[in-house]
């Protein structure tokens, strides 16, 4: 019995100093005024890698949720006679929950684990202690244009996925399944509105954006510099990312709505 | 005797293991300091505590009068612009060109024109020998030429200090001549103050100033290469000649018999 509790206990100081470090790093990284001479330019950078290059997984997958969504809602809806609230329905599915939330599980997979394997491999061969001799501080160089990237570009990519997300229910209820067009469109207009389901989505997304790159970097700042290492801290980022979102998604819905 | 760098009672412990007791060394000014000693001694994280990438629990660390351990962060980073680490694995930015590495300390540290920045870099290759290669990225260079390439960064921006981590591990004869007679040549033409971890005794001794031996976390023995070789304790002895047995076992200090566990 003592032993569990100690080793309970020792887990959960483990956990804290781990918590304690990450936020020292974010801190750290964010405090000071940035010089847009240097740093806009590694920020341009990493928005390309993180956002732009996410955008194809983004839209594929927006589009095929959409498309699903669409089905599904229609041969259900069919039975209660209530097709003509297909567009609420997919707008409201994709806007207040899915958007945002695939979204996130497919930035930390894509980007999130990127990032991680990325800074361990900086770490492992060295080139982080050597931008610390060389009096560049890592963090405002490395940690903090990677961080502001994935703020910019999770909101961005969520938008994306919205739009493209609905235009796939539109296809599948509209084009396919010969729904009326106005009666699709009508339905949306009507029942999503700006402040009540737009802004969640933005709010959720930005959220999402902070919790999956800030574990990104941290498990690739901390991780064993070693080949081992890097590789488990690839898959805690992803393992960590996806539950921080799921949980957090809760608690925002509990919010919002 | 001047010295830059003053380490004065410094215990160290990593992970629960004890690195350093009540080490203390003094490392002159302008000359070539060789820091030898067997594997894991802790050679490569005393020039981590130099740099004050690591914290020692207890002892002092002053460069230049400084103690680099009670500095902070600004103050740390300033002070780091005149020191510089030449890494075992060069640690060169891989995305980067070596023009690229170069001026990379240079970009960060000086608002000099981009066509000043390729004047010094151009400079600083020529110095290592490297020009012809700036176009080049660190992967296609070979293991010798990533080092003089890493070289050329680490004296860009003229520091004090230019601390050598094992710069001849792995290196085939010629090109540890060229990197011994690069680390002599620039210590006297630029005035720098040299510390070189290293294992390769034959090749330290015969540039070194000062020679200090690190083992079981303390020091050894130190003295000028003369000193050093005409030494009578045994482990120095059989550290210098690398001698297969002496004060030093072969076999690594177990706890069971040998004999039981057959």
């Amino acid at each position: 019995m003592y032993e569990f509790l100690g080793a309970l206990g020792r887990y959960g100081l483990k956990k804290l100093a781990s918590l304690g470090r990450s936020t020292v790093m974010l801190v750290n990284a964010l405090w000071g005024v940035p010089k847009p001479g240097k740093h806009f330019p590694l920020l341009v950078q990493e928005i390309y890698f993180v956002g732009v290059q996410s955008i194809i997984i983004i839209l594929v997958s927006g589009l095929f949720i959409g498309m699903v969504l669409g089905l599904q809602g229609y041969n259900i809806l069919k039975d209660f006679m209530a097709t003509g609230s297909l567009g609420t329905l997919v707008a409201l599915a994709i806007l207040r929950e899915l958007g945002p939330v695939v979204t996130a599980l497919l930035y930390a997979g894509r980007a999130g684990s990127a990032l991680t394997a990325e800074i361990g491999q900086l770490k492992a061969s060295e080139q982080i202690s050597a931008m610390e001799m060389m009096a560049v501080d890592p963090l405002r160089r490395i940690i903090a244009p990677r961080f502001w990237a994935g703020f910019i570009s999770m909101p961005i990519l969520s938008i994306l996925f919205c739009i493209v997300g609905i235009y796939g229910g539109k296809f599948v209820g509209v084009d396919w399944l010969g729904l009326d067009d106005g009666i699709y469109w009508s339905g949306m207009q009507n029942s999503v509105d700006v402040i009540t389901d737009f802004y969640p989505m933005l709010v959720k997304s930005l959220v999402f954006a902070v919790a999956c790159t800030w574990i990104a970097l941290f498990n690739g700042y901390d991780c064993k510099p070693t080949s081992a290492g890097i590789s488990a801290a690839t898959t805690a980022t992803v393992v960590q990312s996806s539950l921080a979102v799921l949980g957090l998604d809760f608690v925002l819905t509990a919010l919002f709505f | 005797m001047d010295s830059l760098i003053k380490i004065e009672h410094l215990w160290f412990s990593y992970e629960g293991r004890q690195i350093y007791r009540d080490l203390s060394l003094t490392i002159p000014k302008g000359k070539i300091t060789a820091i030898l000693g067997p594997s894991g001694t802790g050679k490569t994280t005393l020039l981590r505590l130099i740099g004050a990438q690591l914290y020692p629990q207890q002892g002092k660390v002053w460069f230049d009068n400084v103690d680099v351990h009670a500095l902070n962060r600004h103050a740390l980073y300033k002070l780091r612009q005149r020191m510089s680490m030449l890494f075992q694995s060069g640690a060169l930015f891989q995305d980067l060109t070596v023009f690229d590495n170069v001026a990379f300390p240079l970009r960060e540290h000086t608002h000099l024109p981009e066509d000043l920045i390729a004047t010094v870099v151009r400079m600083k290759l020529e110095a290592v020998g490297m020009r012809a290669a700036e176009d080049l990225l660190p992967a296609e260079l070979s293991g010798g030429m990533s080092r003089r390439a890493a070289l050329a960064r680490s004296i860009a921006l003229d520091p004090d200090l230019v601390m050598y981590d094992e710069p001849f591990v792995g290196q085939d004869p010629i090109t540890k001549g060229v990197l011994v007679k690069l680390i002599a040549d620039l210590n006297s033409s630029l005035g720098i103050t040299s510390v070189v971890v290293t294992h390769d005794v034959k090749e330290i001794l015969e540039i070194a100033d000062y020679v200090y031996i690190l083992a079981e976390g303390t020091v050894l023995g130190h003295g000028t290469p003369e000193e050093i070789e005409r030494s009578s304790d045994e482990r120095v002895i059989q550290f210098i000649h690398g001698d297969f047995d002496g004060p030093y076992a072969f076999h690594l200090q177990g706890t069971g018999s040998y004999l039981e566990a057959l």
